[in-house]
């Protein structure tokens, strides 16, 4: 699978390419306009990180270049004017995603792998690790070939521990994907605790994947 | 007191004073000045008498001049008491008693001493004055009256200026639009005046301008750093080989991280709101936006077993506003309702025609109520960064909605009333 980050900040690029390519992802860096246009020309990406704000021009107008010359790459726009036209604009320009900064790092994984699913045009929209599947179209799981009753909470719990597979993902990132706001609301982490604890339950002896890392979050592994 | 009607007073209080004192002046004086000429003519026609009187030569000519001569009244020295100078006495003339002025003389007439009186009516003296006064009178009023009338809209020409200045001032607001012509003036002070009230707006709001810029500039910048604190430390969470001691002190800098990051996404989403960044307005339909931000709640919300419960008087309601801002600002309002109450409370949105209300139940708040809206006031129990309220008193003021806070039986509300401008012509 291959990422193009469009990113002015070499370090922020960076550490997304850092993160990225402990997944099985091989990570491009181009961090203005000119640079992006002649690497989206070369080659073909699965998923593009386009930033809106570059040297040399606007995202956006890569973003439009690409859908003219009817290129399949997927785009996910990261942008920190978090204003409604840029997100409407991204969208109607044909972007598959916006993602407004600061994000987490785990947000992003997962958003550039449900991307990459839903542009796969054969194959199932299945992942799997280890006896868990997850169908994400159908939204449901599978332990062994059993059904798994899961809430929707649980559901979007265990497709972003998927989504992140052999990564350490904070309590933090946990809530703001739950919740749709900074977890800096919540009083405590227990309900952070609670999902994952009925969670594991549900999936029994699978849902020993789900590992606490004490003081930061979990870890799908094996 | 209004200045022009403060002078108009004065001098009113001024002609009503000159009146009353004027009046009885010129009474005096005018009768004065009539009884002095009645008296002339007395004494002309005393003079006379002594020539007329050599013609009388027997009783029956006095007889005679007596029923002759009407205004004159020839008696007996020895029946009435003489009086050497004019004076004003009543003489009674068939059915009428009269007022007269009367002047008497010492006469000799057939060794017989009398006096004779020569009488003249003052009925027409009273007249005159009376008419006199009257017409002094009116002509007093209607000068006065025009005096204070001129001097009325002269000022009010004269104040214009000053006024103009004032409405200025008083519809200075450091963050709107200001109109920076001066009305032209002649005088002097006034030019002053707006001189100086130019430099003092304009100082001010440059003062406000470059906070403001600063803020907004400051948390700009702080963005990228604090990205990429972030990102570093979700990296290095990755780090298998770390101890647990290690693990817990990335996950206290991860929250602390995270408060900062929201804490410098509030300030710069308050400064945008408040440079007009959003002025971007479409049909909202509130009742949708209500249930999408409770749904986006529910999570929240649970994690203190609260449940948000939205109430809707109205079948539809869309007014026209941004629909990014109406959600921040609900979402804000609940995210204070969330925090502030307890654990297994109940917390209601009720929407009509024009309100919008969000209600909670809890303990009377520490915090003064007109200190709410403020940036960075909040109580030390919170976990937010002080800012919510504040952006939803951006938001308001940005779309001219009517904020309300009150504490009305055990529940904290928050009213949120829109004007008919928000609302759709549906």
């Amino acid at each position: 699978m291959k990422i193009l980050i469009i990113e002015d900040e070499p370090d922020l690029a960076e550490s997304i390419q850092q993160y990225l390519q402990q997944e099985h992802y091989l990570c491009e860096v181009a961090t203005n306009v000119k640079e992006g246009r002649e690497k989206i020309e070369y080659f073909d990406y699965d998923c593009i990180v386009l930033d809106i704000m570059l040297p040399g021009g606007s995202g956006l107008t890569l973003l439009e270049e690409l859908k003219r010359d009817r290129k399949q790459d997927g785009v996910i726009i990261v942008s920190a004017k978090d204003t409604v036209d840029d997100k409407i604009e991204s969208l109607k320009l044909g972007a598959d995603d916006y993602l407004s900064k600061p994000f987490h790092l785990a947000e992003l994984s997962a958003r550039i792998e449900s991307i990459i699913r839903r542009r796969q045009v054969q194959g199932s929209n299945e992942i799997h690790f280890g006896d868990i599947i997850a169908d994400i179209s159908g939204k449901a799981v599978y332990v062994n070939e059993k059904e798994v009753t899961l809430t929707k909470t649980e559901f979007d719990l265990l497709l972003f521990f998927l989504m992140n597979q052999r990564r350490v993902i904070s309590k933090n990132a946990i809530a703001e994907h739950l919740s749709g706001a900074a977890a800096i609301y919540l009083d405590n982490f227990d309900i952070i605790y609670s999902h994952v604890k009925n969670l594991k339950k549900k999936l029994g002896k699978a849902g020993n994947a789900i590992k606490t890392i004490y003081g930061t979050g979990y870890k799908l592994s094996e | 007191m209004k200045l022009l009607n403060y002078t108009s007073l004065r001098y009113l209080l001024f002609a009503a004073l000159l009146l009353l004192f004027s009046i009885p002046v010129f009474y005096v004086v005018l009768n004065k000045i009539f009884t002095k000429s009645i008296d002339k003519d007395l004494y002309l026609q005393a003079k006379q008498i002594p020539a007329q009187i050599h013609s009388i030569k027997s009783e029956r000519d006095l007889v005679l001049w007596k029923a002759l001569d009407k205004d004159l009244e020839i008696i007996l020295a020895d029946s009435v008491s003489f009086h050497s100078k004019p004076y004003t006495g009543k003489v009674v003339r068939g059915t009428r008693e009269e007022t007269f002025r009367i002047l008497q003389k010492k006469l000799r007439i057939l060794d017989k001493d009398y006096v004779v009186q020569i009488e003249s009516s003052v009925l027409e003296k009273d007249e005159l004055i009376k008419t006199i006064l009257v017409i002094q009178l009116g002509l007093l009023l209607i000068l006065l009256c025009g005096a204070v009338a001129i001097n009325y809209f002269i000022n009010k020409k004269v104040w214009k200026p000053f006024y103009k200045s004032l409405s200025r001032l008083q519809h200075f607001n450091v963050e709107g639009r200001f109109d920076e012509n001066l009305s032209d003036t002649k005088i002097d002070e006034f030019k002053q005046l707006n001189q100086s009230v130019t430099q003092l707006t304009t100082s001010v709001r440059k003062a406000f301008l470059s906070q403001k810029e600063f803020v907004e500039n400051a948390s700009h910048e702080l963005q990228t750093p604090l990205a990429r604190l972030k990102f570093k430390l979700e990296l290095l969470s990755q780090e298998s080989s770390g101890s647990q001691k290690q693990h817990t002190l990335i996950g206290e800098m991860y929250k602390a991280m995270e408060q900062l990051q929201s804490l410098n996404k509030n300030l710069l989403l308050l400064s945008r709101i408040e440079n007009g960044q959003f002025d971007f307005s479409e049909q909202v339909n509130v009742k949708a936006i209500v249930r999408e931000v409770v749904d986006d709640l529910a999570f929240i919300a649970s994690s203190k077993s609260q449940e948000v419960i939205p109430g809707f008087a109205v079948d539809r309601c869309v007014i026209q506003t941004n629909k990014v801002l109406f959600k921040v600002l609900l979402k804000n309002l609940l995210l204070n309702a969330i925090q502030y109450s307890a654990n297994n409370t109940v917390i209601r949105v009720e929407v009509d025609e024009n309100t919008l209300i969000v209600s909670n139940p809890g303990t009377p708040m520490t915090l003064p109520a007109s200190r709410l809206f403020e940036r960075f006031s909040k109580s030390d129990t919170q976990k937010g960064n002080g800012l919510g309220l504040a952006i939803v008193k951006a938001i308001a003021s940005l779309y001219q909605y009517r904020l309300g806070y009150k504490y009305n039986a055990g529940h904290h509300e928050f009213e949120v009333q829109w004007g008919e401008k928000n609302k759709m012509i549906v």
